[in-house]
């Protein structure tokens, strides 16, 4: 805990003072050093600021302060050493303290900085063997990350941030990266920099410079900067900066170890080298006199512990509003802002540019002279071949088809490919449900299992290999590059309908799952934008509608269900474009934020990373199957299964589920589908995969021959009481419209309530998908029952 | 009634109640350990700091 946090008459014994510089210095030149113990005397009627015993004198810290030192109590120290030896005795007691102490002390919070798409993320998984998602675009990261690693004795707290390209208050990102370090005072700084793209990367490094943090830069990529031909002395530059700098390779591993090293040297202060040093860069003598007289003043204040002044100065003088309302409450604020009000109009005076414009240019100087000593430029070969498959799949004209002709090719693909395995493990579902049959007595309880159960949570788990499958891909355009290249030929229509490039992040995470896609839209500045995006997201057909569509597609269109899968998901998109038209035209003023979407460079995607991403998406599956759906089958079985009729051809319309059904038939009644679909369809608010675990288990008990058929095969079986099979093309081509279309599962609609701010959008949301999914599906059907 | 007949209500019921459950818990987000809102957490460690359904980093309750 931090000593602030202690109560009047609470002890404790210092662990360690974070923060840096000269505030840490005169802290530990007080006495607060590692191991002593010190005791709160009193905390002043305004609780600022508090009074301390230690080594027997009283001294008064500033709340503020106070916070920058971690201490360890009694009862603390006592849990850390039951958990940690299991065999504590009382014995041992003087012990504890020192023990609680030494592991402590070999605890370092570690922060990952960098721009985005810089391979924070890869590096975090390295090091920490996490399975973070990972992708060669931007904007991947919308929070902070936090992994545990052990290394040489030391326990890392491993923290990836989200990518930003500098520090100030321009983009949420900036303010929550900005807030991180501020709030949370990592002990080290990995700051990790493109290799290929330094000029670019180091705006950011010079940002931590000014925090004055302690840091290490980990030149990324730097294979890519070898194969290019180009050279850097790093050693040199990092000299120049007064920062370690360590070439890594976050892909293959290299260099990690030795980059820690260097972590654990910074945060044991026993670096050998005499690089590592705080630098002010310089900013040209115009600004720098500016900056000169803020310093001094802020200095007097004395406060702001975990804030360097120069870097409140820089801030003030560049009128970050973030840093105006820190110190908004000092009493010394006017007589701040009067200086630099005063030295701002100076500068700008003397220089002829506005101050944000000065200091960036200052900056950016300074990294080309910098980079001019170190660096000599490769062959560009990569680039080169960038460029070349740039203008061929972002034309302006061939872009857009190519784009679909991916899109096409990856849902053949999954389909066909997929059906192979998927065939294998229908049999295996349906062996298994003949075998139990076989083995059990005829009751309820075997055909809870083989109805319930096997025809439950089987009819929904054959399709495990098309989700592996699809996410291969999604994997592949996302490492490779070509996603960020998809944002980018979609910018133009995403501008047609009032979005920008920042909302087709959230919209393509839509393919996976809608709930993490509707958090990541919190990255979008703009409040209306922010809405519209999470509104139409519900629209991007999820993972889990993916069993529905390849079931339905598979059996009553095998030779187009490649095409078909592509028509749906193209339909999801044209449905939410026009939504937004709408929200915009009706609802929402047009309020455009410039956003620019970078390019990174295509890669050549690892297995290692391919497979990680389909292992995970199958696991979560699986986890699934075994959780809500198998309950979920439970639930829809014994609805079926209750009340019990002498008849068993209508059992299941007497059923309670039968009921419920019947009750809701009359609304799917003129899309052509019975009350069995209209269930299904209403069990899929829960999760959407229910609704093929509920198709599974009504058509399992429905016949004579338990399991013996897969569901693909009973799909097309004549219903007994009307010889004729439920479903045909036209009403399952209306049942997929309306799966794809109709009201969010419920999880989506409680991130809707909470990412949009209310229950209203949520209720939104779920009405307007639903009118919206019926009147398509009975357009799609009427249609259907002309042409087919 | 026989004891499959009064299993397999149990079992029903208990399924019953575990939806209802966890509709309720999504609807007012109590007795949730994070509030990702993905509805599917199963347990938030906090040395893992993260919903383990939807991946989402969540602020405990």
């Amino acid at each position: 805990m931090r000593l602030s946090d202690l109560k009047t008459g609470q002890s404790a014994v210092i662990v360690k003072v974070l923060g840096h510089g000269g505030f840490r210095r005169r802290i530990m030149e007080m006495g607060f050093v590692r191991g002593k113990k010190v005791e709160v005397l009193q905390n002043a009627p305004l609780k600022d600021p508090i009074k301390y015993k230690i080594m027997n004198y009283e001294v008064s810290l500033r709340r503020s302060e106070a916070d920058m030192i971690e201490v360890i109590t009694d009862a603390e120290a006592l849990n850390d050493a039951i958990s940690q030896d299991n065999q504590y005795s009382t014995s041992e007691a003087e012990n504890i303290i020192t023990r609680a102490i030494d592991r402590s002390k070999k605890r370092i919070n570690v922060a990952l900085v960098g721009n985005p798409n810089c391979g924070k993320t890869s590096l975090f998984n390295m090091a920490s063997g996490s399975h973070e998602h990972v992708g060669n675009y931007g904007g991947v990261t919308v929070d902070a990350k936090q992994s545990h690693m052990t290394y040489k004795g030391y326990e890392i707290e491993l923290y990836d941030l989200p990518g930003t390209y500098a520090l100030s208050a321009y983009t949420p990102e900036e303010v929550y990266v900005r807030r991180q370090l501020f709030e949370h005072t990592p002990d080290v700084v990995i700051n990790v920099v493109t290799a290929s793209n330094l000029e670019r990367n180091l705006y950011l490094t010079t940002e931590l410079i000014d925090i004055n943090l302690r840091m290490v830069v980990a030149l990324n990529m730097y294979d890519e900067l070898k194969q290019d031909g180009a050279q850097l002395d790093h050693k040199l530059l990092g000299t120049l900066l007064g920062v370690p700098m360590i070439p890594t390779v976050s892909r293959t591993g290299k260099g990690i170890e030795e980059l820690f090293d260097t972590v654990i040297q910074l945060y044991e202060d026993d670096s050998q080298d005499t690089l590592t040093r705080h630098i002010h860069i310089n900013l040209g003598n115009s600004i720098e006199k500016g900056v000169a007289a803020l310093v001094t003043e802020i200095r007097k204040d004395g406060t702001l512990a975990n804030y360097h002044p120069r870097y409140l100065a820089l801030k003030l003088l560049d009128r970050d509003k973030e840093i105006e309302r820190l110190l908004g409450n000092r009493p010394d604020y006017d007589k701040w802002t009067a200086i630099r009000d005063r030295e701002a109009e100076r500068i700008e005076r003397e220089l002829g540019e506005d101050m944000e414009t000065a200091i960036t240019n200052e900056k950016y100087g300074f990294i080309a002279g910098a980079l001019r000593e170190t660096y000599t430029p490769g062959k560009h070969e990569k680039e080169r071949t960038t460029n070349a498959i740039d203008s061929i799949v972002t034309h302006r004209i061939w872009g857009y088809p190519i784009f679909l002709l991916f899109m096409w090719l990856m849902f053949v693909a999954t389909f066909y490919l997929g059906a192979f395995p998927q065939e294998w493990i229908e049999s295996g579902v349906a062996a298994l449900g003949q075998w139990v049959g076989r083995i059990m007595n005829e009751g309820p309880l075997k055909d809870l299992i083989v109805d319930g159960i096997i025809g439950g949570v089987g009819g929904v788990i054959v399709f495990l290999p098309q989700i592996v499958i699809l996410y291969l891909f999604i994997s592949l355009m996302e490492d490779s590059g070509y996603m960020a290249r998809a944002a980018f030929i979609m910018d133009k229509i995403m501008h047609k309908i009032g979005l920008h490039g920042k909302s087709f992040i959230p919209l393509i995470m839509g393919f996976g799952c809608n709930v993490p896609a509707i958090m990541a839209t919190r990255t979008i500045e703009s409040r209306s934008s922010r809405i519209i995006t999470i509104l139409i997201n519900p629209f991007m057909s999820c993972s889990a509608r993916l069993p529905v569509f390849i079931l339905l597609a598979g059996v009553f269109f095998p030779n187009h269900a490649g095409t078909v899968l592509f028509c749906l998901y193209l339909l999801g998109i044209i449905v939410a474009v026009f939504t937004a038209k709408l929200l915009r035209r009706f609802m929402f003023r047009r309020d455009d934020t410039p956003f620019v979407m970078e390019l990174p460079p295509y890669r050549v995607p690892t297995s290692r990373s391919v497979l990680m991403h389909m292992w995970e998406k199958a696991a979560m599956y699986l986890r699934k199957m075994g959780g809500l759906i198998l309950v979920a089958s439970i639930c829809v079985w014994f609805l079926s299964y209750f009340p019990r009729h002498d008849d068993p051809v209508i059992q299941q319309e007497h059923s309670y589920i039968g009921q419920i059904g019947h009750f809701t038939e009359p609304l799917v009644e003129p899309l052509g589908l019975n009350w069995k679909a209209s269930v299904s369809l209403l069990t899929g608010a829960v999760a959407k995969e229910v609704t093929v675990s509920t198709l599974g288990v009504l058509y399992a008990g429905s016949g004579d021959d338990t399991m013996t058929d897969a569901l693909s095969q009973k799909l097309t079986e004549p219903n007994p009481q009307t010889g004729e099979p439920d479903f045909n093309k036209a009403n399952a081509l209306a049942f997929l419209v309306f799966i794809l279309l109709y009201f969010p599962c419920l999880a989506s609609l409680v991130a809707i309530k909470q990412e949009a701010g209310g229950w209203k959008w949520a209720a939104f949301s779920f009405v307007y998908n639903t009118v919206v999914a019926w009147i398509i599906a009975f357009i799609v059907y009427r249609i259907a029952l002309l042409l087919i | 009634m026989n004891i499959q007949v009064i299993t397999v209500y149990a079992i029903g019921i208990a399924a019953i109640a575990y939806i209802i459950y966890r509709i309720y818990r999504q609807v007012t987000g109590k007795g949730k350990k994070c509030n990702c809102g993905c509805g599917n957490c199963t347990e938030c460690p906090p040395s893992d700091n993260r919903c383990d359904s939807c991946k989402t980093e969540k602020e405990f309750q």
